[in-house]
């Protein structure tokens, strides 16, 4: 397993990937300094052009923009109080004091650095538990399969929104997606309407770039404003780069922040890893009655935790093929549109490509050093200054050149817009958009795998059911489907309890 | 929330039950995923329509509402995002996407003539340059930059 590993990183030393990381992370930072966007919308975008590029490289560039965004979400939170990204907004509790005191660079230098620890840690996580876990699932059968595919589809189903239902809805419309075309195993059409270009199935790229770079890019529009005059203000502050930490002051919150985004990853679903892991660092800290005041110990904390759940994320992804995350499941789709079909047989049929992609994430957390720290606190802060008025249609633009490209096809371009309006119509309605594309994804595997079960046991359903590993599957997709309904029971007889002493106050 | 759930509960039922028939011609065990499919998604939208009618107070919270501005902005960034779209193949890469962006770019109130009209030149023209050269993957042919012989 070490000589693979070791293999990798010397095929990883090449130009081509070398320049593919450095111009992923720095793009990555710019996309996630810029609100509304971050590294779903980037990763989105960036997919269809990696179809020309070679795996390695085109894995290398999308692991710059994943590790890249985590960090540049902290510019607009320490620079504006305005989080880029999600996990950015614990960032504005101590990063936008800081800048307030006049030491905005340090504060950019402290989150790189921060990110970094965290992302490579987070990293060499999955290099070390990846393997193991992979091995055990090569064991596997069609049904074991089948049931792996189902978990990861109810994962992310009920734990990715707060409403089971939709979730489910939302997965099983990713499922049909995934069954537009010619059936696998008897060759029947299948919702195809005659169209000779779906006969081949819905494009998963161009599913993928209409539901997760259009409707964000039409919501850009509502933050405008609110970002126009941040930017304005931006001016005022004066960028001094300044050693703000020490090592000894900050690696507590490192090591608590480090560990808790890494659970957070392999476990999906959890999006307060920043908060629990914010509420431990202060827990631990020797100045806890800094916190929310410019604590550099409360800014390590969120930056790393950020960055620590970006690789472990992809433990579930590669040796199961089952995503836990948006970057996840996009992740998914880029290694299919290379022609490898993630799983546990990666490590054993292109362990390259699995560990090269692995050193990848670690090379551009440690990248976020130079590029992240100096770099954005002097050069990418100022993409803060695009307006937005012209970003949204460039984003329209380059989306609508990607997904074109991925095939050659103006078809595949009308469906990404099809696919954005739906997008969009279902943000609207409530409905999440991360479990469509995970059933998408998974849903050809997921029938074919049942299909060929139900051949094995010539038509007996009991091969999907007493089978050890498919009880233990079985068992723990009922629970993760229950976990939501008990906390919904919680939550409503929390308000009835909240509601009962209101009106006895009354 | 209750009227949203509503409407949105009847559109998945109805698109279910559209796909639970049209998979009844599919012979060879091909019907089968997608009636599965449409079963569930059939019993979650009936769930999902009792909840909003009888039990409201269990549905969790949403989105906050749009207001009319930005309703009435995003329809429009969506349409004009359609008739790009449509543009493509008539008019080329080239002139629809410069066209789509500086025509978005002033709808959306921004004034500074110069940087809109190098923006879209030189950023759609870049793109082009990339596909074609560096990926080797020409975009739609172009009608203006084809009456002009480039």
């Amino acid at each position: 397993m070490f000589q693979e590993i070791f293999a990798a990183l010397y095929e990883m030393m090449t130009i081509g990937t070398i320049v593919a990381m450095i111009c992923g992370t720095c793009l990555g930072i710019c996309l996630g300094a810029l609100p509304g966007i971050g590294a779903t919308l980037g990763i989105a975008l960036a997919i269809p052009f990696t179809y020309g590029m070679g795996p390695l490289p085109a894995l290398a560039l999308l692991a710059g923009i994943h590790n890249g965004s985590s960090q540049g979400g902290a510019i607009p939170a320490i620079l504006l109080n305005m989080p880029g990204t999600p996990g950015a907004i614990v960032t504005t509790w101590d990063g936008h004091p800081l800048a307030q005191q006049g030491k905005a660079g340090g504060a950019i230098n402290l989150s790189a650095i921060s990110c970094a620890v965290g992302g490579s840690l987070s990293a060499l996580s999955l290099i070390l538990l990846a393997p193991p876990l992979a091995k055990v699932a090569l064991a596997f059968g069609p049904p074991e399969i089948f049931w792996v595919n189902v978990f990861g589809i109810a994962t992310v189903a009920a734990l990715l929104g707060n409403d089971l239902l939709k979730g489910f809805i939302a997965a099983c419309f990713g499922l049909f997606i995934s069954a537009v075309g010619l059936d696998n195993v008897s060759g029947h059409e299948r919702y195809t309407f005659g169209t000779l270009e779906l006969v081949n199935g819905v494009a998963t790229v161009a599913v993928m770039v209409g539901m997760f770079s259009l409707p964000p890019a039409w919501n850009l529009v509502r933050h405008a404003r609110k970002r126009q005059n941040a930017a304005e203000s931006m001016g005022k502050i004066r960028i001094v780069s300044e050693k703000i930490w020490t090592i000894a002051g900050v690696w507590r919150a490192w090591a608590v922040s480090s560990f808790i985004g890494i659970i957070n990853g392999i476990l999906p679903g959890s999006a307060i890893a920043s908060f629990i892991a914010y509420n431990e660092a202060k827990r631990v800290s020797k100045n806890p009655e800094k916190f929310g005041k410019g604590s550099i110990e409360g800014l390590a904390a969120a930056e790393c935790v950020n960055a620590a759940d970006n690789a472990s994320a992809l433990i579930p992804t590669l040796t199961l093929g089952v995503p836990g995350s948006n970057v996840a499941a996009l992740m998914l789709g880029a290694l299919l549109i290379q022609g490898f079909q993630p799983g546990p047989q990666l490590f054993r049929d292109a362990p390259e490509i699995v560990y090269g992609y692995s050193w990848a994430l670690v090379i551009t957390a440690l990248l976020l050093i130079p590029l992240g720290g100096a770099l954005a606190s002097r050069v990418f802060a100022n993409v803060l200054r695009i307006p937005t008025t012209l970003l949204l249609p460039l984003i329209i633009v380059i989306a609508s050149a990607g997904v074109f490209a991925s095939q050659n096809s103006m078809f595949d371009v009308y469906v990404a817009a099809f696919f954005g309006v739906v997008g969009l119509a279902m943000i609207r309605f409530d409905f999440p958009i991360a479990p469509v594309i995970i059933g998408l994804v998974l849903g050809a595997k997921a029938e074919f795998n049942l299909r060929v079960s139900l051949m094995m046991s010539a038509g007996d359903y009991g091969i999907l059911i007493f089978r050890p590993i498919c009880i233990i599957l079985i068992i723990l997709t009922i629970l993760i489907v229950t976990f939501p309904l008990y906390r919904a029971y919680q939550d409503w007889r929390n308000r009835k309890g909240g509601q009962g002493e209101v009106s006895a106050e009354h | 929330m209750v009227a949203k759930d509503t409407v949105s509960s009847v559109v998945v039922f109805l698109f279910s039950l559209g796909a639970f028939i049209l998979a009844q011609g599919y012979g060879g065990g091909a019907e089968l995923f997608p009636q599965g499919l449409a079963v569930i998604m059939m019993l979650a939208s009936g769930a999902m329509f009792l909840r909003a009618v009888f039990w409201p107070a269990a549905i969790p919270e949403g989105i906050p509402k749009m207001d009319r501005s930005e309703r009435g902005v995003i329809t429009l960034c969506v349409i004009a995002t359609i008739a790009y779209v449509a543009l493509i193949v008539p008019l080329g890469f080239v002139t629809a996407s410069v066209v789509f962006v500086i025509a978005m770019s002033y709808a959306l109130g921004m004034r500074n003539h110069l940087v809109i009209w190098l923006t879209a030149i030189g950023f759609v023209g870049a793109l082009y340059y990339l596909f074609a050269r560096v990926f080797h993957t020409p975009l739609p042919r172009d009608l203006v930059l084809g009456l002009l012989g480039i």
